[in-house]
C-alpha cells in the first residue's frame, strides 16, 4: 500500500482562519504512525479554555491510543490497510467540518518506517519525538511487581515494624522481612529528589537503630545522576552496618 | 433568532465566511441571505428541539449593505459528531465522558418522526464531558420541506460506531422512546400549527408536509422501526 501522511490542524478562531498544525499521521508503510506535538498543545493550552483545551486533548490522545492498540493487534505490514489508507483520508478531509481538521492526505515515495516518520516530524512541526525506551520506568514499581512476584515467596511481604516487635509501635511498612532468619530488606532510589532522598533515608536510620539483632538489606538501582551517586556513596559511609545491594544483584540472588 | 449588533465583521483571510463579533463577544457566521422559508424552516426547528429538550446552537439575523443574513453561532472546540470518532466511545469508562447519551438519541428520534429536511448534523460541544447540540443548519441547508420518511439505516444509526455507542445505554432506549412518543400529543400538533399560521403565504405548503408526520399509521412504522433496531443492538 502507498505510504502517505496528513497534516492534522486545529482551528482556535474563526474569525481569522487560523489552522495551527498539532498532530501528523502517518499511514502505509509500516504504520499507522500518530504524533501529537505537546510544544504545540502547550501553545493551545495559553488561547483556549481550560474545559475546551481538555476535550481536544481527550479527542487527540483517544485517537493515538486507538493507533497504538491498532499497531498492537496488526504487526505484520498490510497489503492495504483498509482502516488507514489514501483513500479513507481523503474522505476524512471532506467530512469533518468541526474544530479538528484533517489535511488532504500527501503520498510519499518511499516505505514509511519509524525513522522516515521522525524525520518527517522534524520537517513539518520542528519537533523531536523522545523515544520512549529511554524513558525510564519507576524504580518502585519494578521493586514492587518484583518483590511481590513469585521470586521472593520465601519472605513476608509488606509487615510493619510493629508487626516483628509489639514494643516498638511504629508504622514503616518493611518490603520484605523474614523473622525467622532476621533479616529485613527495603528498597530506596538515590536518583530522586533531595528531600523525597532524605526522608527515606531517615526511615532507614531509624530502622537500623530500632532493629538492632536483624541484618537489614537495602535494595537500589544503579543512580544515573551525578547527585544520585554522590549520595549514595555518602549513605554507605555512614550507614556502615547496612548491606547495600544492587537491585540487578538482588535479582540474581534474592 | 435573535437580532445580532456587530462589533467587527471580519472579511476573513480566505474572503470567506465572513465572521461577525457581537457585543458579548460571540462569534456569528454569516450563513446564507434571509428568505421567509428560511425564517419559517428555521422557526420549525427550534420549536421542534425546544420541545424535545435537545439542545441547539444559537442563531442571529444580521443585516449587512441592505441584506438580511442568517448567522449560526461557533464555539471554539466544536467538532460534527461523526462515526469515524469512534474512539472517543469505545471503552465504557470513555463513553462516560459524554454528558447525557440520551439526548444523542432524542435528535436522531426527531429525524425520524419528522422526515423534513433531510435529517440534522449532530455536534460534539467542548467541555469537561461531552455534550451534544444539533447545528441550526440541517442536511438539506434549508433548500426545501419535504416529507421524506427515512429510516435508522438511512440515518446512519446502523453503522457499527453508532450501533456501539447505542449498545451501552441498550436497556433504557425503549423507554426513551416512550417519553418522547408522549411529547407528540395535540397540544404539541396545535402549537405548532399556530406558528406555521403565522406565515399566511407558504403556511399550507408547510402545513401540507408537516401534517404527514402526526399520521397514526407513520408513527407506529416508524416505532417498529425502532423497536427492531433496538433489538438488534
Amino acid at each position: 500500500m502507498e505510504s502517505f501522511y496528513s497534516v492534522i490542524y486545529f482551528k482556535p478562531n474563526p474569525m481569522t482562519d487560523e489552522h495551527l498544525a498539532i498532530g501528523l499521521f502517518g499511514g502505509g508503510g509500516e504504520g499507522p504512525f500518530f504524533f501529537i506535538s505537546e510544544n504545540r498543545l502547550k501553545l493551545l493550552k495559553e488561547i483556549l479554555h481550560p474545559n475546551t483545551f481538555l476535550a481536544v486533548q481527550r479527542h487527540l490522545k483517544t485517537f493515538r491510543q486507538k493507533i497504538e492498540l491498532y499497531n498492537k493487534q496488526y504487526k505484520e505490514p498490510f497489503l492495504f490497510d483498509p482502516h488507514y489508507s489514501v483513500q479513507e483520508f481523503e474522505n476524512l478531509n471532506k467530512i469533518t467540518n468541526g474544530s479538528i481538521k484533517y489535511a488532504m492526505p500527501v503520498i510519499i515515495n518511499d516505505w514509511l518506517d519509524i525513522g522516515l516518520f521522525y524525520k518527517l516530524i522534524q520537517e513539518i512541526l520542528g519537533d523531536k519525538p523522545k523515544d520512549k525506551s529511554t524513558n525510564r520506568k519507576n524504580f518502585y514499581l519494578k521493586w514492587r511487581a518484583y518483590y511481590r512476584s513469585a521470586n521472593c515467596a520465601h519472605y513476608q511481604r509488606d509487615l510493619f515494624l510493629r508487626d516483628l516487635s509489639k514494643e516498638i509501635g511504629m508504622d514503616i511498612r518493611l518490603d520484605l522481612s523474614d523473622p525467622a532468619r532476621k533479616s529485613v530488606v527495603k528498597a530506596m532510589d538515590f536518583d530522586l529528589s533531595p528531600k523525597s532522598v532524605s526522608r527515606k533515608r531517615y526511615e532507614i536510620e531509624l530502622l537500623s537503630n530500632v532493629l538492632k539483632n536483624y541484618k537489614v538489606t537495602i535494595v537500589y538501582p544503579s543512580p544515573l545522576t551525578k547527585s544520585g551517586r554522590e549520595l549514595l556513596q555518602s549513605t554507605k559511609a555512614t550507614l556502615k552496618h547496612l548491606s547495600f545491594v544492587n537491585f540487578r544483584d538482588f535479582k540474581d540472588n534474592p | 433568532m435573535k437580532d445580532l449588533v456587530p462589533l467587527t465583521i471580519s472579511g476573513s483571510v480566505l474572503g470567506a465566511p465572513t465572521v461577525l463579533l457581537t457585543p458579548d463577544y460571540e462569534k456569528y457566521l454569516l450563513y446564507q441571505p434571509l428568505t421567509e422559508e428560511l425564517i419559517l424552516s428555521n422557526e420549525i426547528l427550534e420549536f421542534l428541539f425546544g420541545h424535545f429538550k435537545v439542545s441547539r446552537l444559537d442563531t442571529g439575523v444580521f443585516s449587512l449593505k441592505g441584506k438580511r443574513y442568517f448567522c449560526n453561532k461557533q464555539i471554539a472546540g466544536i467538532e460534527e459528531f461523526h462515526p469515524w470518532q469512534e474512539f472517543l466511545w469505545d471503552t465504557k469508562r470513555k463513553f462516560n465522558a459524554f454528558l447525557s447519551p440520551k439526548t444523542l438519541f432524542y435528535s436522531f428520534l426527531v429525524d425520524l418522526y419528522f422526515p423534513l429536511f433531510g435529517g440534522n448534523r449532530i455536534c460534539i460541544l467542548p467541555g469537561k464531558k461531552n455534550m451534544f447540540a444539533v447545528h441550526p443548519v440541517p442536511k438539506n441547508n434549508f433548500s426545501e420541506i419535504c416529507f421524506d420518511p427515512t429510516s435508522p439505516t438511512r440515518l446512519g444509526m446502523t453503522n457499527g460506531a453508532l450501533s456501539s455507542f447505542f449498545r451501552y445505554i441498550r436497556k433504557d432506549l425503549n423507554a426513551y422512546t416512550d417519553e418522547f412518543e408522549s411529547l407528540i400529543h395535540e397540544k404539541f400538533q396545535s402549537d405548532l400549527k399556530y406558528r406555521v399560521s403565522l406565515y399566511p403565504e407558504k403556511r399550507n405548503f408547510f402545513w401540507n408536509e408537516i401534517r404527514l408526520c402526526f399520521d397514526p399509521n407513520f408513527q407506529k412504522l416508524i416505532r417498529a422501526e425502532i423497536e427492531n433496531y433496538i433489538l438488534k443492538l
